[in-house]
């Protein structure tokens, strides 16, 4: 049998513009597969975010794992129950630095965030795509009194003025803590010692340094101090660890001293001197 | 056979319909336009029409696939041909999502009630985009369609008054000027801009015919009006004034004697008005605004050029203020001058800014033979010519004392480029006659 015959009919069936049509509309199948796979746009997914919880601190970051991710998506957050609100266009404080690996993968700079669950807010450039209600927690910095043993320097009758249960009212600047350094036991004050007591001048160049007689006290003070990202005991800006300074006043006195021990609330404690001990 | 081709070509359809209604729409009004121009021309003048109109719509459905093509789905939604005009498309959409209550989260609800830049634009765009479906693409086919038909409707409405010759000068003058393609080739709001100014003035053409069709024309010109006015409220003075001179050239045509008599006392209220004291403090407040402007788009970042004293750049921020008389006519005048020179051959900055020099050129061509075409389009069609004339003009007064950047200057002097062509035309065509 002839491909096509005499009366053009191919293998003596089928009309050829018949066929022809019929090609076409078979290759319309696989077209329009590969049409919609390209123009369709699939959402973003997301499969889990990596730590689910942190701690607070600056520069926080979270993985995204999922699906579909693209360099344009941007990223917001909110905390967790409160409506999504911004309150600057510009500077907006909830929006994250979305920096992309790959289709299923992204890293995500937070923007400064206070302890609590949070939700993710994913958006192309003109509608919500995506979002995940308690997506992750800050945990609040590890925190705890501690108990230090601190050895001040009273100049002329301070130590006598010095009573268990005097509380530190010193306020410093975006200080973490909402109360103050409690004295819970003092020693006898040691024997005269003398004390050099340096002010820096109004001008601003120099000090004036007086030397004057003072006495030695030791007291046990219980501190409210939370522990910073590089693992140190902080109270009030200041570091507490053995060798360190430590101001203390009150509406009566002030006092300085010099830490000599310190125990954390799980029962480590350093002391000058002695290195790190085990409880 | 037939049935064969009719089966392919509703194959064809279905699937360009599928893909993007609004293309298919676009394309078949824009056959529909065509088809209008054309209606009544015959031999030559229709063949050229017609490949005329072909040709600048195909140009420029070939310049937005290739947009589509170079879209990197990698790094962004969708492309556009300027920042300005994916811009429009953007907010359109985000306009769109918000009234399907599709959630378009807090920063996109701030920026689409922002009043900076705000206008009815993205609603227009919304709304279109509410019939076909979201178009990123597509959606510039509106802008296509608005300058295509514009300018058509532009040809028809001088073919009927000076003629084929002139009418088809400027109708291939518009549709390849450079910057014309390239505004309506993105999806800002000069094309439709135009196309509602070419409405105003065909409205008032038409009107002046009466019947159904001029109640028709009033009433697509009070439409045309308003929607313009959400657009942008200043450039509404440009067809206004096209078409107050206008009748006012029919009237000196049938009424001469009445026209000196309302000529007469326009002046006279024009010195009375000048003379009092409240009138010279507004006129010398809106220099001075004028003034401020000037300087303050001198001082920002692009290509500027000076039309003010020196001490106002000088002792800027406070110098506009004190900007006295003598100053302010200065400016305006040098405004005025610089509105029809800028950018002068070695005025332009950049080696790739050299691209432009051929069509101010051309601009500078135009704009000499358009004094023969308004002397002779007076006699001819007075109407028409005054509203050419005066669309011309009032570009020039409100843009003239508002710019000092050459890009911006270019895209708003545009605006009036189109009356100022086909009276270009009009000139050349009388010359060409002898």
């Amino acid at each position: 049998m002839p491909l096509i015959d005499t009366r053009g009919r191919l293998f003596g069936r089928l009309n050829l513009i018949d066929a022809a049509l019929l090609v076409v509309l078979l290759a319309l199948v696989p077209l329009g597969v590969f049409a919609f796979r390209i123009f369709q746009e699939p959402l973003p997914r997301i499969d889990a975010v990596v730590p689910a919880s942190q701690p607070a601190g600056p520069a926080r970051r979270l993985r995204l794992k999922g699906a579909n991710f693209r360099p344009y998506l941007r990223v917001f957050v909110s905390p967790t129950g409160e409506p999504f609100s911004i309150g600057e266009r510009h500077l907006d404080p909830t929006e994250g630095h979305f920096l992309i690996e790959s289709p299923g993968e992204v890293e995500i700079q937070l923007p400064p965030v206070a302890p609590g669950s949070y939700d993710l807010y994913v958006f192309d450039e003109m509608r919500q795509v995506l979002v995940r209600p308690s997506a992750f927690t800050i945990e609040p910095p590890r925190s705890g009194p501690l108990r230090v043993m601190v050895q001040f320097v009273a100049i002329g009758d301070v130590a006598d003025m010095v009573k268990p249960g005097d509380t530190d009212l010193m306020k410093t600047t975006g200080a973490p803590s909402a109360s103050g350094a409690v004295i819970q036991s003092i020693g006898e004050p040691s024997r005269a010692a003398s004390a050099v007591l340096s002010y820096g001048l109004s001008s601003g160049r120099g000090t004036l340094a007086i030397a004057g007689p003072a006495r030695t006290l030791d007291a046990h003070v219980s501190i409210p101090a939370t522990l910073s990202e590089g693992g140190v005991w902080m109270y009030r800006d200041q570091p507490i660890r053995p060798g360190d300074t430590i101001a203390f006043e009150t509406s009566r006195y002030a006092l300085r001293g010099l830490v000599i021990s310190v125990s954390t609330p799980d029962g480590t404690s350093d002391a000058a001197g002695e290195g790190r001990s085990k409880p | 056979m037939v049935n064969a081709v009719a089966t392919l070509a509703a194959i064809a359809v279905a699937i360009a319909w599928t893909s993007s209604p609004l293309t298919v729409a676009s394309l078949v009004v824009l056959a529909m336009a065509c088809r209008w121009a054309a209606r009544d021309i015959t031999g030559a003048e229709r063949r050229w029409l017609i490949g005329a109109f072909v040709l600048a719509a195909a140009a420029r459905l070939i310049v937005l696939a290739v947009v589509l093509l170079l879209t990197d789905p990698a790094r962004e939604q969708f492309h556009g041909l300027t920042p300005d005009g994916r811009y429009a498309i953007l907010r359109s959409l985000i306009q769109l999502n918000y009234r399907l209550g599709v959630e378009i989260g807090p920063f996109n609800r701030m920026s689409l009630f922002d009043g900076y830049g705000n206008n009815a634009f993205y609603l227009y765009l919304a709304l279109v985009q509410r019939l076909f479906g979201p178009a990123p693409y597509g959606i510039v086919l509106v802008s296509v369609c608005g300058f295509l038909i514009g300018a058509i409707v532009m040809y028809r409405v001088v073919r009927a008054d000076f003629g084929p010759a002139t009418a088809l000068g400027g109708l291939v003058t518009v549709l390849f000027w450079p910057t014309w393609f390239a505004w309506s080739v993105s999806m800002l709001k000069e094309s439709v801009q135009f196309l509602l100014t070419v409405t105003v003035v065909w409205g008032a053409v038409r009107v002046m015919k009466g019947g159904i069709g001029g109640a028709l024309a009033f009433a697509a010109t009070g439409c045309a009006i308003a929607i313009t006015i959400t657009l942008r409220s200043g450039v509404v003075a440009i067809p206004i004034a096209g078409v107050l001179l206008g009748l006012f050239g029919l009237l000196a045509a049938r009424r001469p004697s009445a026209a000196l008599v309302l000529a007469g006392a326009l002046a006279v209220f024009a010195v009375v008005g000048v003379t009092r004291p409240a009138a010279k403090a507004r006129a010398t407040e809106e220099i001075r605004m004028a003034v401020g402007r000037h300087v303050g788009n001198v001082r920002s970042l692009g290509n500027p050029y000076k039309t003010a004293d020196q001490r106002l750049y000088s002792d800027w921020p406070e110098s506009w203020t004190t900007t006295d008389r003598d100053e302010g006519i200065r400016f305006l005048l040098r405004s005025a001058v610089a509105f029809v020179l800028v950018p002068l051959p070695w005025q332009v900055g950049s080696f790739a800014g050299l691209a432009i020099l051929p069509q101010q050129f051309a601009w500078y061509l135009i704009v000499a033979l358009a004094i023969p075409g308004v002397w002779f389009g007076l006699r001819a069609a007075p109407q028409l010519t005054m509203t050419l004339a005066g669309c011309c003009v009032a570009g020039l007064i409100v843009v003239a004392p508002n710019s000092g950047n050459i890009g911006t200057l270019i895209r708003h002097r545009d605006m009036i480029v189109p009356f100022m062509a086909w009276l270009g035309a009009a000139g050349a065509a009388r010359i060409a006659r002898g």
